[in-house]
């Protein structure tokens, strides 16, 4: 059956809980398309023209796909530096030049008595300090006055040509890390652990502080690039990590301000939640309904999604990466076909790599999860 | 047993455990008797935090209790018996290309408090490097450590390793980190996978007592 929608009106039908013609699908490959097309990771990240170039032509290949959950050309080796909140190291800068992947190396950066600072000078001036500290020996002023707008600009472009040219729409450009992430990074998680015990008046005030400025550039960097969806991070505050009386407590409540001031703005949060969200998927409720998408990777069960949040939000997953890097693509048209029949089942559902796709997972596995959704994920009528 | 120092460690009381341990110290308690009541309780907040009652910052908690108890008994230990009699020997590290150590660490410290002698590799741990360890310590178990999918491979080449340099057969292998599953496992040559901290250390006394 042909394709009646274009891949715009299917997000937003699946967003707003409506059935579409077909279930979505949006993979995340990111190192995946430097791999497959024979370009090296530290490549893909200092060449920008070649970071597009390979991750369309991934597209192409696979006969395309729903909507870009990786967006290319604003991802590069310097800002990824001002991007996460602890340090990272990427291939030829603090990793061997053929490593295949940036990693985050977690350390305690920020001391005890930063709460204060924060509290007292803001967080934007305890940040850009902070910045200097994780990374002393670069020059952040040329990340920022050459790097990061560069990067915007190479966005707003890839926007431009695929969500208002061509109607595939990004969900994917500007992160915002709610403030408890931050410090849950900033800290390194263990500190972290001890300070919600030792010291939470603290770390709630300092999160108070560091919320509007954090809001407010997700909001502005959105507007400028004229992105209409944006990811809201949740590495380290699902129940891997917390407990939800600490979720209830440290974390919901700017959560709702953050998702309920983005609504506001016609901006649909991407609750890019990794890890195990499963006993935390009744407090998501809370957020206002038809707007967000919840996207997670294989840890929370997105079958217990569905019945809890069906009704009340746009559910994205899971592929197991797993199945994607070492299964058979029987075993991945298995797995995408029970996600569609019952998370997919009325609408509601894109379907999609549990976060990224594998780096090394097979080409011919990811091309069976965008097919299986073409085909087998079609609504009869 | 003091049922104030199990409880306060149980409920994750850290000023109260602390005060307790303290209080049994100076008042000339056999410190290897409160080191034995510790392990206890941070047991049961293993057992816990298996069961979902507890959360990963509630570990955390319980382990940096016991170390900070650790720290107020160990000047009165006696030389070789920090930790009291050993279990048993573990080699542990987050493979090769892996920079991730949140949970290995935690492993390592749960293991240590159940009295296991650890020889924690660190990260980014070359096949050769746990060969040489296993060659040199013997231990009864070996823990490799990965986040990202694409170190499946270098665990599986360090099994490899071990294997080639006929070691094999004395040691027993566990994996674990966040996708690493019963298939990965397998895919890895194995013997089991740990889900979590707590159970790593119920695999490892299985492991040494099965021996």
């Amino acid at each position: 059956m042909a394709d009646v929608m274009t891949p715009k009106e299917r997000i937003e039908a699946v967003i707003g809980l409506e059935q579409p013609d077909r279930v979505p699908v949006a993979p995340m490959p990111i190192y995946f398309n430097a791999h497959v097309n024979g370009i090296s990771s530290k490549e893909f990240l200092r060449n920008m023209v070649r970071q597009v170039e390979v991750t369309e032509r991934t597209f192409e290949r696979m006969g395309g796909w729903d909507a870009w959950y990786f967006a290319p050309g604003g991802t590069n080796w310097k800002t990824l530096k001002i991007r996460f909140p602890l340090q990272i190291l990427t291939p030829g800068d603090g990793l061997p030049d053929d490593a295949p992947l940036p990693q985050l190396d977690e350390k305690e950066v920020m001391a005890v008595g930063d709460y204060d600072v924060v509290i007292n000078d803001g967080y934007d001036a305890w940040y850009a300090a902070y910045l200097r500290r994780l990374y002393p020996d670069e020059n952040l002023d040329v990340i920022f006055t050459q790097y990061a707008p560069a990067a915007s600009k190479a966005l707003a472009a890839f926007h431009r040509k695929w969500e208002v040219e061509r109607k595939v729409p990004l969900l994917y450009g500007v992160s915002i890390f709610q403030p408890v992430e931050i410090f849950s990074f900033a800290r390194s998680f263990y500190q972290f652990a001890l300070d919600l015990a030792r010291r939470p008046e603290k770390v709630t005030q300092a999160c108070d502080a560091a919320l509007e400025p954090v809001l407010q550039r997700a909001i502005n960097g959105c507007k400028n690039m004229g992105l209409t969806a944006l990811w809201v991070g949740g590495w380290r505050t699902g129940a891997t990590f917390i407990s939800p009386r600490q979720f209830e407590r440290f974390v919901l409540p700017g959560l709702k301000k953050i998702v309920n001031e983005l609504v506001a703005n016609d901006l649909t949060p991407v609750l890019h939640f990794d890890a195990n969200w499963t006993p935390f998927l009744r407090f998501l409720r809370e957020l206002p309904p038809k707007k967000c998408i919840l996207a997670t990777d294989q840890e929370t069960d997105l079958f217990e999604a569905k019945k809890v949040l069906g009704d009340h939000m746009c559910l994205l997953g899971n592929v197991h990466p797993h199945t994607l890097a070492l299964g058979t693509v029987d075993d991945v048209v298995a797995e995408c076909r029970r996600l569609i029949d019952i998370v997919g089942a009325g609408g509601g559902f894109i379907l999609s790599s549990g976060c990224e796709v594998p780096f090394n997972a097979r080409p011919e596995n990811v091309q069976a999860m965008v097919d299986t959704a073409k085909t087998y994920g079609v609504y009869q009528k | 047993m003091s049922k104030e120092l199990y409880e306060a460690i149980v409920s994750l009381e850290e000023l109260a455990a602390l005060k307790c341990v303290r209080e049994e110290f100076d008042s000339g308690k056999d410190p290897l008797s409160i080191l034995e009541e510790c392990r206890q309780a941070l047991e049961i907040v293993g057992q816990r935090f298996d069961a979902g009652e507890y959360f990963l910052s509630e570990l955390i908690l319980g382990a940096q209790i016991f170390k900070e108890a650790m720290e107020v008994i160990s000047p009165a230990l006696e030389d070789g018996k920090n930790e009291g009699a050993s279990l048993g020997k573990v080699v542990i590290g987050t493979v090769k290309g892996d920079i991730h150590d949140l949970g290995k660490n935690l492993v390592a410290a749960m293991l240590k408090a159940a009295g296991f002698e650890v020889y924690d590799l660190g990260v980014d741990v070359a096949r050769e490097r746990f060969v040489e360890m296993v060659r040199e310590v013997r231990p009864q178990v070996v823990g490799m450590s990965a986040l990202l999918t694409i170190a499946f491979n270098e665990m599986r080449d360090t099994v490899m390793a071990i294997e080639a340099a006929g070691l094999r057969d004395s040691v027993k292998i566990m994996v674990g980190g966040g996708p690493v599953n019963e298939a990965v496992k397998g895919y890895v040559g194995a013997d089991a996978v740990g889900r979590n901290a707590s159970q790593a250390v119920e695999l490892v006394k299985m492991f040494v007592g099965g021996k």
